[in-house]
């Protein structure tokens, strides 16, 4: 039998007799930043035409120095083209370029106004799957005076959504719309060095100052971080009531402890520093049928909703799930669209009385300190291993896919760093909180790594832009649909996707 | 026998138990300028400047009121006791925005109806139904409606001056001047915009 033995991988041999190595697992250098926090006492007397104004003010400038670089001499026809400042101020004939924000009118989105105007009369909203149609929809340019409708071929080859800004150039035609002759987009924004906030482990513990050329010497001294990945997945999909994946989760428990698998795959493993759960952790369950509903005696309703039909094994299962992984890896948790938490973006961290046995690793409340287990908001930036992540739960890119007519789900990625902005469509159809004096939702610094979770696929690209900035983006697939999930390694940020299966 | 309803019977009669009234009920917008009064009215006292750092520390979500204060302490100091308790401070913020607010208060009447003069000799038509407001409240009203400092509803007229000021936009310095001496002068219904008024002004008997 000694040809077994020596089949590398295969766990069907003699015990070794000697001691094994202990592994011991990476460390991980993070930094979360608050970006995205809203404050205890929120207030929603105002209103979202603040946001809409936040956003091209703090956006405005860069798409114009952008537009002015590329039209200042242009001559089109004869004709040179001039900026003018407001959208009313274009005239029919004139060749000029404007900046705004774009609006798209489209009968099958949601309009709160025809929801008023029916109350009476409203059925329940069916959600369709995009809002796009080939006709009945027009793009339009907005800012503080006015909105006017955009045409032309120039447009098609773009992605707009509700909410990005764009300098436009063109002339008024007969109809009162605007002739799109060019586009420009504010680009990527300006991107932060590499352990930029937090500092880099040391080769004894010290701290070293920052310079230019530290990254060389960083992979130099460093023996246990080199080489280290960050484990990102998402729709873990706990639930009380589907057990189709459970065998698939409890595998993705042992992988990810390093139980499972031969002593080299565990060398790999022990490479694993961080584990980041892109949102919908726990799923919704379907609803029972009417009439089982109907049925039933009438339950006793105390403060207003029914307590015995909370069924707690979904946040029963997670904690285990946590509390299981933490002592090992620190973890990092986003909310989805399907978590407890509350609905409007930004999502606020899940509260940690939901976890009661993964809390221990929580950071106290009051501290500044980060814990292994970090409740985090979603959208989230911050920085892993030096590198400047912005991570979502699958809201905003699932509500921008809706909106066009494409299912290239990572060229919308890549358009929303180029816009500028994670979440454009939020007010319009994604809900969210009014903001007043800052839209965080505007990328003010270029991540290095963007990930989406719980999206149909897993995909990967990198984008580049004009001043050097690369990105690296990541679909996240759910892992409830399809058993996969996502391993970065950090320090070269490749991407590797790995398959949990029961064969 | 019937159980004797000896409760409707005592209230009925005026008994012992109180009647319920609502006299003491706490008004929404009224109660802030009472406020606002109850400063400018121990001010005169000389204040210590350890409670100068307590009234800076406390109300910090209420970042209105924040300036008020910082403002009307300062006057009552001067500029070189402003100074000195700059490193007091224990944001940096309040400190930023005090200069702006010192070069505010510079502004004289003068500069301010100059300021407003320039404004009315740009348009070729004289304004109409602004007879009786006051000078202040008509600068007001302009900066209201100048778009490029963003809506103008839902939030109060300082903190919207401030977050223009933020920004990077320039508002006008003026304003801010007759922002500040309307609030030491404590005229009512300057805080937020007028149109910010009506519009959440509800209506009694709709629906």
């Amino acid at each position: 039998m000694a040809d077994l033995d020596n089949v590398p991988g295969n766990l069907l041999r003699k015990p070794s007799g000697k001691q094994e190595d202990e592994l011991e697992r990476a460390a991980s250098t993070y930094k979360p930043l608050h970006s995205f926090r809203l404050a205890k006492e929120k207030s929603y007397q105002q209103q979202f035409a603040d946001m809409y104004f936040l956003r091209l003010t703090k956006i405005r400038p860069a798409v114009e120095q952008i537009a002015s670089e590329a039209w200042a001499d242009t001559v089109i026809g004869g004709e040179e083209v001039k900026q003018v400042d407001r959208v009313l101020d274009i005239r029919q004939g004139e060749l000029c370029w404007v900046v705004g924000t774009v609006y798209m009118e489209m009968a099958l989105k949601p309009n709160i106004m025809e929801d008023v105007s029916k109350d009476r009369w409203i059925s329940a909203p069916t959600s369709t799957n995009k809002y796009w149609s080939e006709e009945g929809d027009a793009v339009t340019l907005e800012d503080e005076s006015g909105r006017i409708r955009l045409v032309g071929d120039a447009l098609r080859s773009v992605f707009l959504v509700t909410g990005c800004i764009i300098a436009v150039m063109g002339t008024e035609n007969a109809n009162g719309e605007l002739e799109v002759i060019d586009l420009k987009f504010p680009n990527l924004p300006p991107q932060p060095d590499r352990w930029a906030v937090s500092k880099p482990p040391g080769a004894n513990g010290a701290a070293k100052t920052k310079t230019k050329d530290e990254d060389e010497e960083m992979t130099g001294t460093q023996t246990k971080g080199s080489g280290g990945k960050i484990a990102i997945v998402s729709g873990l999909g706990f639930s009380g009531s589907d057990a189709s994946h459970a065998i698939e989760l409890n595998l993705l428990l042992e992988y990810l402890l390093g139980e499972a698998l031969d002593p080299s795959t565990q060398q790999e493993l022990s490479q694993i520093s961080r584990l980041i759960i892109a949102g919908n952790s726990i799923s919704l369950d379907e609803r029972k049928p009417e009439a089982e509903q109907q049925t039933e005696k009438k339950t006793n309703k105390k403060y207003g909703y029914d307590a015995s039909s909370y069924n707690a094994q979904p946040s029963q299962l997670l904690d285990e799930f946590l509390a299981t992984l933490l002592p090992t890896m620190p973890v990092t948790l986003l909310p989805g669209a399907q978590d407890p938490a509350n609905s409007s973006y930004p999502q606020q961290p899940i509260h940690a009385a939901m976890f009661p046995g993964a809390r221990a690793y929580t950071a106290l409340p009051t501290s500044n300190d980060v814990g292994w287990f970090d409740n985090v908001t979603n959208p989230w930036e911050g920085e892993v291993d030096g590198w400047r992540v912005l991570g979502t739960g699958g809201q905003n890119l699932d509500d921008v896919f809706k909106y066009v007519d494409s299912e290239d789900r990572l060229g919308m990625m890549e358009a929303m760093c180029r816009w500028r902005c994670c979440a454009p469509t939020a007010p319009d159809t994604l809900w969210a909180y009014p903001f007043q004096d800052d839209d965080p939702f505007v990328m003010k610094a270029c991540p290095h790594l963007y990930f989406v979770g719980c999206q149909p696929e897993f995909g990967t690209k990198v984008i580049v832009g004009p001043d050097a900035q690369s990105v690296r983006l990541i679909t996240v697939p759910s892992f409830n649909a399809t058993k996969e999930i996502v391993l970065v390694d950090s320090e070269t940020l490749d991407v590797t996707r790995v398959k949990i299966a029961v064969s | 026998m019937p159980p004797s309803r000896r409760s409707t019977r005592s209230s009925q009669a005026g008994g012992k138990q109180a009647t319920l009234s609502f006299h003491n009920r706490v008004t929404k917008s009224g109660a802030q300028p009472g406020k606002k009064d109850l400063i400018s009215s121990t001010t005169p006292t000389k204040a210590s400047p350890l409670s100068k750092q307590i009234s800076r520390s406390e109300d910090e979500p209420v970042a209105e009121k924040q300036d008020p204060k910082v403002s009307v302490e300062e006057q009552e100091d001067g500029h070189e006791d402003a100074a000195a308790a700059a490193p007091v401070e224990q944001e940096q913020e309040p400190e930023a925005q005090s200069e702006a607010e010192l070069r505010a208060r510079d502004i004289t009447d003068r500069q301010i109806s100059a300021y407003w003069n320039r404004l009315e000799r740009e348009r070729t038509a004289k304004r109409v139904h602004q007879q009786d407001l006051s000078l202040a409240e008509k600068v007001l009203r302009y900066f209201d409606v100048s778009s490029q400092y963003g809506p103008c509803v839902g939030m109060s007229r300082m903190k919207r001056w401030q977050r223009a000021d933020k920004l990077g936009l320039n508002p006008p310095p003026e304003v801010l001047a007759v922002l500040m001496k309307e609030e030491e002068k404590g005229t009512k219904g300057i805080e937020a915009a007028h149109m910010d008024q009506i519009l959440n002004s509800t209506a009694v008997g709709a629906n």
